[in-house]
């Protein structure tokens, strides 16, 4: 297993080389300065010719990539253009936000979707199979700021239940911090648990019909003990490898949600930042998502044969 | 099954824990607490260096410069309690007020005043009024000089009337005096030390900076007046609160987590109005909103088919549609809201289709397709460019649509890389900074639309004027000579919405559209 995991990591590095290659230079293909954006619209030439330079925006593209590699591979992702704060410390600080978002919402999710796949599965075609089914569609067709909007009005404004904006770390006030977090962590859970409800459906669907489960319940085995031991480590199995790809794509991509709620996450800080034409904290937060991508599957393979005994690490 | 139960609780232990910041401190709430909405995140906390309109609204209320912009445009005292001009318009001697003390409790004497002009004007500077003050333009500085221990003398290279006017622009912080200590002894940037109402509390970044009442300031007498006269912290803390979204802010207004949403979209008027413990104010702003043509383009090189364009619009109409009848619509580059805005500027360019339709064939124009840049910055201008669009197609005028986003936009304006455009103006103080955004030599800023000889020299008349009658005839005539050349079509002056909770008292908007948060109180009624 250890050799495995080293295995796929060492074949990790050229992944992000190839990431950072690609998105060092797309950035910079796309038209917008980032000295004129800080300075604005009247900015005189002289002064964004003098910040070119400060930013080393003046120096030939390859030196730049070459010089923000070497930094790169010592930990040090260069400073934002805009405050001037370390990237690296940047995206943790906002990581941290995202990261409990998406961890909750996601654990949240899948256990929602275990249950509710499991048990639309185990009475297929039942009304209780189209309710589970139908839900799940709606979901899938509800776009996430627009249900955060619902919610914040509802739970926000009109029941004063919940704040509407701002957040609190855990740090300052573990109780404000939750409070601040029930909307935008059930908004993502409810976004998420469609399309994860809709595959453990069917993968279980697919398990049900298989010879060893008719043969378990030949056996006598109480039906709980079947679908519980027999069905669902199998129909599990492609449900997690979505789990992680979810999981990767939400650790880098909720920034309509952080949006909506002013969460200072790190999808917001990837859109500013584009937006503002920061390079250093673009290219920082895209090799730190693709890094987690490529991690988070790592994670998912590696737990696959406790789900799946066929399954072996080679 | 029970294994992998059991790894995911390890693994999501692990993580929670990881995550879980250090013991930090937790943050005391006291005292009274008014939040403002802000956009997006500050740019810096410099005054007047990387910044954009909301960097500006908040250095505002922590430094003041020796004059501040008034509420008609002027500049009017600020810490120079006054001032006076040689016979040859070159030296200004300004007297400082005294017992003024910046945040850190140091009073104010010239040799401040002096440390933040050469800091402002230093090689490597990038404040925003620099090159304004330097060879070339608008009021170069040749020498700041201590006058005693209260007195400052500054000496231009020629007599510059809009010297005052330059320094009290918002988007240069009014040209605002800082403490030494604002600066480490590496010479970093720490944060502003000035003598405003409000200091320096901390910058949460993408969620809210926090300004402290100075209990130690030294305010103006007499009424409020513009960025100058008197200013009372009437809270404990001011916090602009980064609510990038507008339907989020709205909610946030609703339920009272904000106080004050300045700058209301017109898109979202609707979401507040009629609310129960909401009010409004409002203002006109000196912004304008206009389409940019690129005199360089084979078709749009003549100007015939540009007025036909113009022409070709009802700008009251698409003004009504496009802001939800909250602009006023103007064709002068000078601002309905400003002083000059007199019987030359008011008139509109009056919709005209079968002149429309005449100019274009006469300019040769068979229908070629003209590429309209847009961006969603703010909405209203991709609503703009759409109505522009049908409007044009009216008089036979092919306009095609290329929507961008703000940084693409910006970087095709400053490179003059466009046919047409859709583009913004924040507001300028002065008629002459208003007409100095379009004319210009393009040869050397690819930016100015207005490539005339004889619009730049009297742009360059207005600025060295300083009587307002000569000032308003140059206006005119500069008014008259911009419709028919038509570089560029005025569309309409925004009007600042702002909407606040009922508690809010003392809240005021102004043309220049940055808030102001002194003289502000939350005593009122919920």
């Amino acid at each position: 297993m250890l050799g495995y995991a080293t295995k796929r990591l060492l074949l990790a590095i050229p992944t992000l080389f190839l990431v950072a290659l690609i998105v060092f230079f797309l950035v910079r293909l796309i038209p917008g300065d980032p000295a004129q954006v800080m300075l604005g619209e009247g900015a005189s030439q002289q002064a964004i010719a003098a910040l070119h330079a400060q930013l080393g925006l003046d120096k030939p593209v390859p030196v730049q990539f070459v010089s923000w590699l070497g930094r790169a591979l010592t930990g040090d992702l260069g400073t934002s253009s805009i405050t001037g704060q370390p990237v690296g410390a940047l995206i943790l600080s906002r990581f941290q936000v995202t990261a409990i978002v998406v961890l909750v919402s996601i654990a949240l999710a899948t256990l929602i979707a275990i249950i509710a796949g499991m048990i639309a599965a185990w009475r297929q075609h039942s009304q209780i199979d189209l309710a589970v089914l139908g839900a799940a569609s709606f979901i899938l067709a509800i776009p996430s700021f627009w249900l955060g909007l619902l919610l914040l009005l509802l739970f926000g404004v009109t029941l004063h239940w919940l704040p509407v904006v701002g957040y609190v770390p855990f740090s300052e006030s573990p109780s404000a911090a939750i409070l601040f977090l029930i909307l935008p962590i059930t908004t993502l859970t409810i976004s998420e648990t469609g399309v994860l409800t809709r595959m453990m459906r069917s993968s279980a669907i697919d398990v049900l019909r298989l010879d060893y489960v008719t043969h378990a319940r030949a056996k006598g085995l109480p039906e709980r003990t079947v679908l519980a031991r027999h069905v669902f480590p199998n129909a599990f199995a492609p449900t997690m490898t979505l789990v992680g790809l979810t999981l990767g794509r939400c650790f880098g991509g909720i920034a309509v949600i952080e949006t909506v709620f002013t969460l200072p996450g790190l999808g917001r800080l990837m859109v500013d930042s584009v937006l503002a034409r920061d390079y250093p904290v673009v290219q920082g937060c895209l090799l730190f998502v693709a890094a987690l991508y490529v991690l988070v599957n790592l994670v998912v393979d590696l737990l696959y044969p406790l789900f799946d005994p066929r399954v072996g690490l080679s | 099954m029970r294994k992998a139960i059991l790894a995911l609780v390890i693994l999501l232990a692990v993580t929670v824990a990881w995550l879980l910041p250090s013991q930090r401190e937790p943050v005391v709430e006291t005292g009274t607490v008014l939040r403002a909405r802000i956009n997006a995140d500050i740019a810096s906390s410099e005054p007047g260096t990387k910044r954009d309109a909301n960097t500006d609204a908040v250095m505002m209320h922590l430094v003041e410069g020796l004059v501040a912009a008034r509420e008609d445009g002027t500049a009017g005292p600020m810490l120079a309690s006054s001032w006076t001009v040689s016979p040859d318009g070159r030296t200004y001697r300004f007297k400082l007020r005294r017992g003024v003390r910046f945040h850190n409790g140091v009073p104010l004497t010239s040799a401040d005043v002096v440390w933040s002009f050469h800091r402002y004007l230093a090689p490597g500077s990038e404040w925003r009024c620099k090159p304004d003050l330097s060879p070339g333009g608008i009021a170069p500085v040749v020498s700041i000089k201590p006058d005693g221990a209260y007195g400052v003398t500054i000496i231009l290279a020629h007599a510059a009337p809009l010297f005052l006017t330059e320094l009290a622009r918002i988007d240069c912080a009014g040209t605002g005096i800082i403490q030494r200590q604002s600066v480490g002894p590496d010479g970093r940037w720490r944060y502003p030390v000035g003598t405003g109402p409000f200091r320096w509390g901390s910058w949460h970044h993408n969620q809210y900076i926090e300004l402290l009442r100075y209990k130690n300031y030294r305010s103006l007498p007499g009424p409020p007046d513009g960025n100058g006269g008197g200013k009372r912290a009437l809270v404990e803390r001011v916090r602009f609160m980064d609510i990038p979204d507008d339907a989020a802010a709205s909610a946030a207004l609703l339920r009272g987590s904000v106080d004050v949403l300045d700058g209301l979209a017109p898109e979202v008027l609707a979401n507040v109005s009629g609310a129960t413990g909401i009010k409004f104010t409002s203002s006109p702003s000196l912004d304008f909103y206009c389409i940019l043509f690129q005199g360089r383009d084979r078709l749009l090189a003549d100007p015939r088919l540009r007025r036909a364009i113009a022409l070709s619009l009802d700008v009251a109409a698409l003004t009504r549609v496009a802001t939800h009848g909250t602009a006023t619509p103007d064709s002068s580059p000078v601002p309905a809201a400003s002083p000059y805005y007199g019987a030359v500027e008011r008139p509109l360019v009056r919709q005209n289709l079968a002149e429309a339709r005449a100019l274009a064939r006469a300019a040769g124009y068979r229908g070629e397709p003209i590429e309209l840049i847009t961006s969603h910055s703010p909405p209203e201008m991709y609503d703009d460019a759409i109505i522009i669009q049908a409007m044009a197609r009216e008089a036979g005028i092919n306009l095609k649509i290329a929507t961008l986003d703000w940084a693409s936009q910006l970087a095709r304006y400053s490179n003059g890389d466009y046919q047409a455009m859709v583009f913004g103006f924040s507001a300028r103080l002065d008629p002459s900074l208003s007409f100095g955004l379009l004319a210009g030599d393009k040869a050397q800023d690819p930016r100015k639309t207005w490539n005339s000889p004889a619009a730049i020299a009297m742009l360059r008349q207005s600025i060295a004027t300083a009587d307002p009658k000569a000032r308003q005839e140059i206006f005119d005539r500069l008014d008259q000579l911009f419709r028919s050349d038509a570089p560029a079509v005025i569309l309409y002056n925004t009007r600042r919405i702002t909407a606040m909770r009922s508690t809010v008292q003392g809240f005021r908007s102004w043309p220049a559209e940055t808030q102001r948060l002194w003289n502000v109180s939350l005593g009122g009624k919920p």
